[in-house]
């Protein structure tokens, strides 16, 4: 499918990409070049607090006004912090588009992050802290993110933070992060019922009052692949379901490797119903209601990892499947037809994708994100398209061989 | 919108729409727990997952024809209706209207099969165990409704999955899974005189039946508050507020949407959605921004028969969950509104629609759900109506529904570790 998109670089350094669509509503997705390696060491969930408290007042204008005249107007708004990006949605009727940016982006760059909304913000976000304690996906996603990426790096961190990191966050920490937030970098895509004009005159007004200083760059420590099997497992008393969370580091995400990853990916854990892991564990062996791998390929660094909920009793005999699974991928490769399945899927899911504002949104993003072009579309489809049953193994091989990874097992 | 309706009694319903080369094919039964009865329950949950896997020629072959093609595809139980859908790029329909047809009448139960899917079901079932706000809800949803299936949870009783038989599950099948008891959704990128043909072609050769029975049990009047708690392992404590709420059929729902848009964000309607929260909302404000809880939401679904508007509240550590309780319902069974805050509901409400209708998927989702419970002309009045509602009505409303004696208060309190 063609999609017609204009693109327009402002001149302050923010890119606008719009996708007009017979719509009575309009859809913006973006991102400020904010990710989670401003956080300070002993800081973690800055980024989140940060996000949340955008929106939170300003000098003039409390949290419960500013939310009022945004929600009042059927609207609604919010930032949420990304490893990579300070993601930003935004939602309203045609009609109401414009006036919405522009409020929401005024709000945001005069965010007065006030003590006393700073320590309403702390408790919730504290008890949240506690509640996901004890959620066995929660943990176990945490514990394997930090066995992966040890060393202090970035995406050792999961984004809510840790109870210590945000007992610590203070004003001044805040506002050190405001500094850093800049319209230069910036990304929207629109989709919905508004001309790209429009569009780009509402978003270069809003955007204005970010500033256009140039954003900082992310860096990490380099990591490697562990040398053998790390394991870790936590039990967390009064569930009834245990989570298996099993995978190791990969590659970035404009590596040559990763379009040939993402196929091998799909046919592992992910095409139809979760691949051939849903096949072994969940349909012939009713192990599981869901076990399934994913591909995360940011810019500094990739990884992959297979996730499942098993009773307690089925751990090791589910861990076993998804074993063979991998080790079958890296030894004997895939089938032609799987292959050729598995290509139509991922061409043929990018089209299904433009059903929907937010996947038009999400797909555009992350070209823009990764200076993919607007070309990507179309070559996508070749690339897949000119993968191999050899490519799919040669991969296979390299990363999902089950050597060297990480597994975590959070338990009752 | 184009409406038909076979002579087998199968109502069919396309809309087409040229904005994306994409069509979406759904399939609903007016089967759910509502149907269901003691020792069965889960049972429409179950069959579910059965005709996930495919049937008749489709046989565990849904997912590779429809994902080898980019689509995607998924099924849903709720109290009154399961649904299977098939959204695929354009000029697939024929193949989603097959997978359906075969759905319709060629399932199969075999012993092996069922015993493997009851294990992902159980799975399925543990999963939301996990959540301690998931066991709190099953508590009090199964103490305010006292005779009404709607009691159960959908997935159904562990034990009642753990012996649900073959048989149970083919008679369930034949009584349910017929074109009188069906409706027929296609949304997207085809022509609507095409479609309805090739829906005769596969459909309009099977035989129709009979309505199945609909279910006698009503629920019978709640006369006091009922109470319920909760003691397990877990780190925060979680307060869950239950009132009977209206039918989708019912006259006060209207005002009841703009109600609970003023208490807690405009209902989506899309029945996926799940709870509603916005921050200009009264729940967010007093209950969240007022320190008493770290999260708040409202829930309710629109239902053939009257079910439950739900409040739960994610309490702030170092608060009592009495006194997050108090704050709740000093709040609810205390409702103000002003014009103001009418007026800015209904523009949510108005607005939740442009938004429902952005993909073709939650299009077709939102009709079936509509036609399931009431009609699907249902919407266009509910609007009409959501448009006429004064600060009046919804006080009316709030004083019949948000009142003591039709309330059931649940609370977890945490114990042993982390409590």
């Amino acid at each position: 499918m063609r999609l017609e998109v204009a693109r327009e670089e402002l001149s302050g350094g923010a890119v606008v990409l719009t996708v007009k669509r017979p719509l009575r509503s309009v859809y913006v997705l973006g991102s400020l070049p904010l990710g989670i390696h401003v956080e300070p060491e002993g800081r973690e969930g800055l980024l989140n607090v940060f996000a949340q408290m955008l929106l939170m007042g300003t000098r003039e204008k409390s949290e419960t006004e500013i939310i009022d005249e945004i929600e009042g107007m059927g609207s609604s708004a919010s930032f949420s912090a990304r490893y990579e990006c300070l993601l930003f949605t935004i939602r309203s009727t045609a009609a109401r588009f414009r006036e919405t940016v522009t409020k929401v982006f005024s709000y945001a760059a005069e965010a007065a992050f006030l003590e006393e909304e700073l320590e309403r913000l702390r408790g919730r976000v504290l008890t949240h802290l506690s509640e996901l304690e004890q959620d066995p996906r929660f943990v176990a996603g945490r514990e394997f993110r930090r066995l992966l990426f040890p060393g202090g790096h970035p995406y050792s961190r999961v984004l809510t933070g840790s109870k210590e990191g945000v007992s610590k966050i203070t004003r001044d920490d805040l506002l050190e992060l405001k500094e850093l937030m800049t319209g230069r970098g910036a990304i929207a895509v629109v989709v919905g019922g508004v001309e790209p004009e429009d569009a780009v005159g509402a978003l270069e007004e809003a955007l204005e009052g970010l500033g256009s200083e140039s954003p900082p760059q992310p860096q990490a420590p380099e990591v490697s692949r562990p040398a053998s099997r790390v394991y870790r497992e936590v039990r967390i008393p009064g569930r009834v379901q245990a989570v298996v969370v099993l995978g190791s580091l990969a590659v970035p995400r404009l590596h040559p490797d990763y379009q040939k990853l993402l196929v091998a990916n799909d046919i592992l854990g992910s095409f139809g119903l979760m691949g051939r892991l849903g096949r072994r564990v969940r349909a012939e062996a009713g192990l599981a209601y869901y076990v399934f791998s994913r591909v995360d390929a940011l810019r500094l660094a990739g990884f992959w990892r297979v996730m499942g909920g098993f009773n307690p009793a089925k751990v090791e005999e589910a861990v076993s499947m998804i074993l063979e699974e991998l080790a079958g991928m890296a030894e004997k490769g895939v089938s032609e037809r799987e292959l050729e399945d598995s290509k139509r899927h991922l061409v043929g899911s990018m089209e299904v994708m433009m059903e929907s504002p937010a996947g038009i949104a999400q797909l555009l993003l992350e070209v823009e994100l990764y200076g993919l072009g607007l070309d990507y579309l179309e070559r996508f489809r070749e690339e897949v398209e000119g993968v191999r049953p050899e490519d799919v193994r040669e991969v296979a091989e390299k990363y999902l061989r089950p050597e060297g990874y990480v597994e975590v097992v959070a338990r009752p | 919108m184009h409406v038909e309706v076979l002579d087998n009694g199968l109502r069919v319903l396309v809309r087409e729409d040229r904005s994306a080369p994409v069509v979406t094919c759904w399939a609903a039964y007016r089967v759910g727990s509502r149907n269901e009865r003691p020792g069965i329950t889960g049972i429409s949950h179950f069959i579910e997952h059965m005709l996930f896997r495919g049937a008749g020629k489709f046989r565990d072959e849904v997912d590779r024809l429809v994902s080898s093609r980019g689509g995607h595809f998924n099924a849903f139980t709720s109290q009154d209706a399961t649904m299977y859908y098939e959204t695929l790029p354009s000029g697939s329909l024929k193949l989603a209207l097959e997978i359906e047809a075969e759905r319709m009448s060629n399932a199969f139960f075999d012993e092996e099969v069922v015993e493997r899917e009851r294990g992902v079901i159980l799975a399925e079932r543990e999963m939301s165990e996990n959540q301690p706000e998931y066991q709190l809800w099953e508590l009090v949803r199964a103490t305010a409704l006292i005779a009404h299936p709607y009691r159960w949870p959908v997935v159904g009783w562990r034990s009642d999955i753990e012996s649900i038989t073959v048989d149970d599950l083919r008679e369930y099948y034949r009584t349910y899974y017929r074109p009188s008891n069906a409706i027929l959704v296609v949304v997207g990128d085809v022509d609507a005189g095409e479609a309805v043909k090739e829906v005769e072609e596969l459909f309009g050769g099977l035989e129709g039946g009979a309505r199945p029975p609909e279910p006698r049990t009503r629920e019978p009047p709640q006369r006091g508050e009922r109470r319920v708690e909760l003691r397990m392992p877990a780190n925060v404590s979680y307060v869950c507020v239950a009132y009977k709420a209206p039918s989708a059929s019912s006259e006060d729902l209207a005002p009841f949407l703009v109600m609970h848009a003023v208490l807690a964000g405009a209902k989506s309607f899309n029945p996926l959605s799940g709870a509603s929260f916005t921050r200009s909302s009264k729940l967010y404000k007093e209950l969240v921004r007022g320190g008493y809880a770290s999260s708040a939401s409202a829930w309710f679904m629109l239902t053939i028969d009257p079910y439950l508007y739900a409040l739960s509240l994610t309490v702030r550590s170092g608060v009592e969950p009495e006194e997050a309780e108090k704050k709740l319902l000093a709040l609810v069974e205390g409702l103000e509104v002003s014009e103001d805050e009418v007026k800015r509901a209904i523009s949510q409400v108005e607005a939740q629609l442009a938004y429902n209708v952005e993909d073709f998927t939650g299009q077709a989702l939102m009709m079936c759900r509509l036609e399931v419970v009431a009609s699907v002309e249902r919407l266009e009045k509910l609007m009409e109506e959501v448009k006429r509602v004064s600060p009046a009505d919804v006080r009316r409303v709030a004083s019949e529904y948000l009142v003591e004696d039709k309330r059931t208060v649940g609370i977890l309190r945490p114990e042993g570790v982390g409590a």
